[in-house]
């Protein structure tokens, strides 16, 4: 089985990937981690500037979500490993808009199930009980499963 | 592990109950099978009626409906029972509203993971991909697995 688990710092995260760990897959199972991050420069690129300090702040701000990136996914791996060793894992952190780039690397790597947590890291995202995984759930291919603890209050 | 499936008679239905099986659940699993209807007095309850005629439409319906949903519950149970002989295996048809009903009977049966469909009978429900898993992605306190076929596969 083919499964995509998108994940980024929030705590809704964290139950996913624990959930996920302990979840009754198929042996061999392969795992995708993603994290996706948004380039804040996206929504206003008309505000791009050549001076030397604003030049400097996107390239910053892209290494700093690499770095975010990579410790929210090897930690994740540490995780599922640790409940389920059987897993074949890889890996990326891709800049764009989380629904997007979740459903476009569910594609190209063939998933037969995305994995989420049932709400991101967006305060707006919360505001809509998870936008993200409400998207997903009606917009992807393959099935979907948002992942809670149910006994965490 | 405890979960729902909720069916209907739709093929999405149908595939959300093959690809269930095809995960190894632990053994024990208990897994309740529930087939919710709509009794056709909710949707136009100004049309309940003291005639004998009426009456006798409701009480047709409801046994039709009755028979109808065992027969989806247990052939459902029947395909999850082929692939894991240990799991424990519960049917219910109920009356009611189906996103409702799916939540109240997830909780009283304390379930960890609710598993459905993409998409249900209504044609309402079509045209709002699949009202009912997008109601239960948001509402539910447990997991919640929607189960598409992936295309081409």
């Amino acid at each position: 089985m083919k499964i995509v688990l998108a994940i980024d710092s929030s705590d809704f995260s964290k139950v996913a990937i624990k959930e996920l760990g302990k979840f009754p897959l198929p042996k061999e199972s392969e795992v995708c981690i993603i994290n996706v991050y948004e380039y804040r420069a996206l929504p206003t690129s008309g505000l791009h500037s050549t001076t030397a300090t604003l030049y400097k702040y996107p390239d910053e701000a892209i290494k700093n979500a690499q770095i975010i990136g990579d410790k929210i996914i090897s930690e994740a791996i540490k995780i599922l490993k640790e409940e389920n060793e059987s897993l074949n894992i890889t890996t990326s952190v891709i800049s764009g808009l989380p629904k997007k780039e979740i459903l476009e690397k569910a594609e190209s790597f063939g998933a037969d199930l995305i994995v989420v947590g049932s709400q991101g890291q967006g305060a707006f995202s919360r505001l809509l009980l998870g936008s993200v995984s409400q998207y997903l759930a009606t917009q992807a291919k393959c099935s979907v499963m948002i992942l809670k603890d149910k006994d965490a209050k | 592990m405890k979960i729902v499936l909720a069916v209907d008679g739709s093929d999405f239905s149908k595939v959300a109950i093959k690809k269930l099986a095809k995960f190894p659940l632990p053994q024990g699993s208990e897994i309740s099978i529930i087939n919710v209807y709509e009794h056709p007095a909710m949707s136009t309850p100004e049309l309940i009626s003291t005639t004998v005629t009426l009456d006798v439409y409701y009480q047709e319906f409801i046994a039709n409906a009755e028979k109808i949903g065992k027969k989806i519950v247990s052939e459902a149970g029947k395909v999850l029972k082929e692939k894991n002989r240990s799991l424990l295996i519960t049917t219910n048809v109920i009356s009611g509203l189906p996103k409702r009903e799916i939540l109240e009977k997830a909780e009283s049966f304390d379930a960890d993971l609710i598993v459905v469909g993409s998409q249900g009978q209504g044609a309402f429900s079509r045209l709002l991909l699949g009202s009912v898993s997008q109601y239960l992605a948001t509402h539910a306190k447990c997991s919640v697995l929607i189960v598409k076929e992936k295309e081409n596969a």
